[in-house]
């Protein structure tokens, strides 16, 4: 799959163009550049981007027991939206590094996981709590909206292509710092797989068998923050990655041990996003698609699906 | 069935005279008919055409994107005078004006006749210093945006006519201002693909506001220049090669080969790498397609950005493209406003700016109008 995405795109890449790009490197050769600066980064960003999300997913749909939870549903990446419209709307400098703005989508991600985790505390009803979720991303929709109207021609255009999302921006010195941001979380997730297997057989029992529940909690709304506000800083909102991967996860799985749930996630969201993306590719020269628009395009009927599902 | 012979008689005779009093119906009314004879005074405008007649002046408007949808609007030469069919009476005592685009406000201006602005939008897009200030001391309404104008505003200020840019096909409030009296006429401009079709639109509000004669004259300097530079270029040998437009998202948008830059790059002796392409609006491909078609531009005009690093900020790939390492990378951006403004009317300044940029032994780049070096 990973060769299939890099050897696609308006420029036709073979195999020489990449055996010779590795073996020698020429700064000035087009095709080089496009394989390392175009290509690589893009592939990449599409594994991360899916996989990132998909395990934001999966935590979410734990901590709240919801199928239907995700960072998306629930506000997180709303917020990380809301910080990062701030800094393009209003075009605060500092924002504008590549530091800045994955702090404030980090910010904005970890402030508006905490609202959510804050009304966990008090609202046992996981509808009700859904419910919250989608107010505060409508609450934030409306003030980005606020923010848009009051903005000029050229602030709102950029903010409207950030908004379609994008796996194309992403450079390849900005990797590292990107990659570090994701390990820490698939690190991270993968500690907490004990605690997140207790969790499915319900608070009590989780913690009867000595989870702290509190800041099982905490770790995990940092961990989703982490996850979902990198990816939001650099490559967009991406809809409904996070809500449907876990569920799909589970269904080929078939299992609740989040070990695997884990490894499924990384897998199967990195896999959908590079599928999406290589079609994206493909359909270039004909027409524009952005990413979170095809996302949702495929990811909204599936939820459905899992709706009807649920209720037959 | 059966048809006797009288009968049809009987129904022929019906025929007839319903023919007959559709004839008598047609020979009495008073229509007016458009002249035959055209005297068109616009050349190289697709969408635009004037005639001044004996008895008025016609002014036909066409949708650029909508074949069969035309405006029609006309100015009486007598007072007595009939408004043929279809078209819209536009009186010219005393104009005033709504105007939704900086160009219109140059337009005016060139003709003397800012007076006749009354209400305008987007202030902070406006270079002519008279017209600022009249929004400051509240002498002219800033409407905002074009697309939501507030209907109260515009009733109190009553002019003759709102002229807007023609984004969607009709003005937002265009059925409330009808039943008003309040005319509404689309301006395309920007949608003009030739340098001096745009120019031409000045020929409008010249008319509008009766001073043709000065639109006229106006019109004749800024093609005798802008066809002279065009000639000073003509037959070099060097015709360096041009990469133009800027990504937006993940795509890159570039003017078509046969667009308003496509044009001005042709006639100032580049040699545009989309030139071929066909189309009058934007191309859209990928980054990766720029990079290997603008593999021996010379030159990068209208990145959209003031200076390289606001260029490499937005997108960092940038600086794998040639003119961008080698420093030639040309924008408007030191004065937007003014480019957007005053580039309409004066085609021949954005000519000699372009053929300075690419032909430096034919002009100087020391005095360019509108366009500078990124910082």
């Amino acid at each position: 799959m990973m060769i299939v995405h890099v050897l696609s795109g308006q420029i036709s890449l073979n195999f020489s163009d990449i055996v010779s790009a590795f073996n020698t490197y020429d700064a000035t050769n087009t095709n080089h550049i496009i394989f390392f600066e175009f290509r690589i980064p893009r592939m990449t960003m599409s594994i991360l981007s899916g996989s990132a999300l998909a395990v934001s997913g999966m935590l979410m749909q734990t901590l709240f027991n919801n199928p239907l939870a995700g960072p998306y549903v629930l506000g997180i990446n709303s917020g990380a939206s809301l910080i990062v419209a701030l800094t393009l709307l209003t075009g605060i400098p500092f924002f504008t590094s590549d530091f800045g703005l994955i702090s404030g989508a980090l910010f904005g991600a970890l402030l508006f996981g905490s609202i959510i985790l804050f009304f966990s505390f008090y609202i046992r009803s996981h509808i009700s709590l859904l419910l919250i979720g989608l107010m505060i991303s409508s609450f934030v929709g409306a003030i980005i909206t606020t923010l848009e109207s009051m903005s000029a021609a050229e602030q709102l255009k950029s903010f409207t292509f950030w908004s379609f999302g994008s796996l194309q921006q992403t450079t390849l010195n900005q990797l590292p710092l990107i990659i570090t941001g994701c390990f820490i979380g698939f690190l991270g997730s993968l500690l907490l797989s004990k605690p997140l297997n207790a969790m499915v057989l319900g608070e009590t029992s989780a913690k009867s068998l000595g989870i702290h529940i509190r800041s099982f909690r905490i770790w995990i709304i940092a961990i989703t923050a982490l996850l979902t506000g990198t990816i939001t800083a650099f490559c967009g909102p991406i809809a409904f990655v996070g809500l449907a991967i876990p569920n799909l996860t589970r269904m080929i799985f078939q299992t609740q041990n989040h070990q695997y749930l884990l490894l499924g996630n990384l897998l199967i969201g990195g896999i959908f996003m590079l599928t999406c993306d290589t079609i994206i590719q493909l359909v270039e020269p004909y027409f524009v698609l952005p990413i979170n628009a095809f996302t949702s395009l495929i990811g909204a009927p599936f939820v459905v699906y899992i709706v009807l599902k649920k209720l037959i | 069935m059966i048809i006797y012979f009288s009968d049809i008689v009987t129904r022929m005779n019906k025929v007839f005279y319903l023919f007959l009093f559709l004839f008598i119906a047609t020979a009495c009314s008073e229509k007016v008919q458009v002249p035959l004879i055209t005297k068109k005074t616009t050349k190289y405008a697709r969408f635009l055409s004037i005639r001044d007649e004996k008895n008025g002046i016609y002014i036909d408007i066409k949708h650029p994107d909508r074949k069969n949808k035309e405006y029609k609007f006309f100015i009486k030469k007598n007072s007595n005078g009939k408004v043929p069919d279809d078209y819209i009476e536009i009186q010219r005592n005393n104009p005033s004006f709504i105007v939704f685009s900086t160009t219109h406000i140059a337009m005016l201006g060139q003709l003397n006749q800012l007076k006749t602005i009354k209400g305008t939008c987007a202030s902070n897009l406006i270079y002519t210093k008279e017209i600022k200030k009249n929004i400051e001391d509240k002498a002219i309404v800033d409407f905002g945006n074009e697309s939501n104008p507030s209907l109260e505003k515009i009733i109190s200020i009553k002019p003759t006519a709102i002229i807007y840019s023609g984004f969607s096909a009709e003005f937002s409030k265009n059925k409330e201002l009808q039943k008003l009296g309040i005319i509404t006429i689309p301006n395309f401009d920007w949608k003009e693909s030739h340098p001096l079709g745009k120019a031409e639109w000045i020929l409008f509000f010249g008319y509008l506001t009766g001073t043709e004669e000065a639109a006229k004259k106006h019109l004749e300097i800024v093609k005798e220049e802008y066809n002279r530079l065009k000639k000073s270029v003509q037959g070099l040998s060097n015709c360096p090669v041009v990469l133009s437009g800027s990504k937006m998202g993940d795509f890159w948008y570039a003017p078509a080969g046969e667009s308003y830059m496509a044009q001005l790059f042709k006639d100032a002796g580049a040699n545009y790498i989309y030139k071929n392409t066909k189309g009058t609006g934007s191309l859209a491909y990928s980054q990766e397609k720029i990079l290997v078609d603008a593999k021996k531009a010379d030159f990068w005009i209208n990145p959209g950005s003031p200076s390289y690093e606001l260029v490499k900020m937005s997108n960092p790939k940038a600086s794998f493209l040639v003119p961008f390492r080698e420093k030639k990378v040309f924008c408007y951006t030191k004065d937007s406003n003014k480019y957007w403004e005053l580039s309409a009317i004066h085609p021949e300044w954005v000519m000699a700016d372009l053929i300075a940029i690419f032909h430096p032994i034919e002009l100087k780049k020391s005095n360019l109008n509108f366009y500078h070096t990124l910082d």
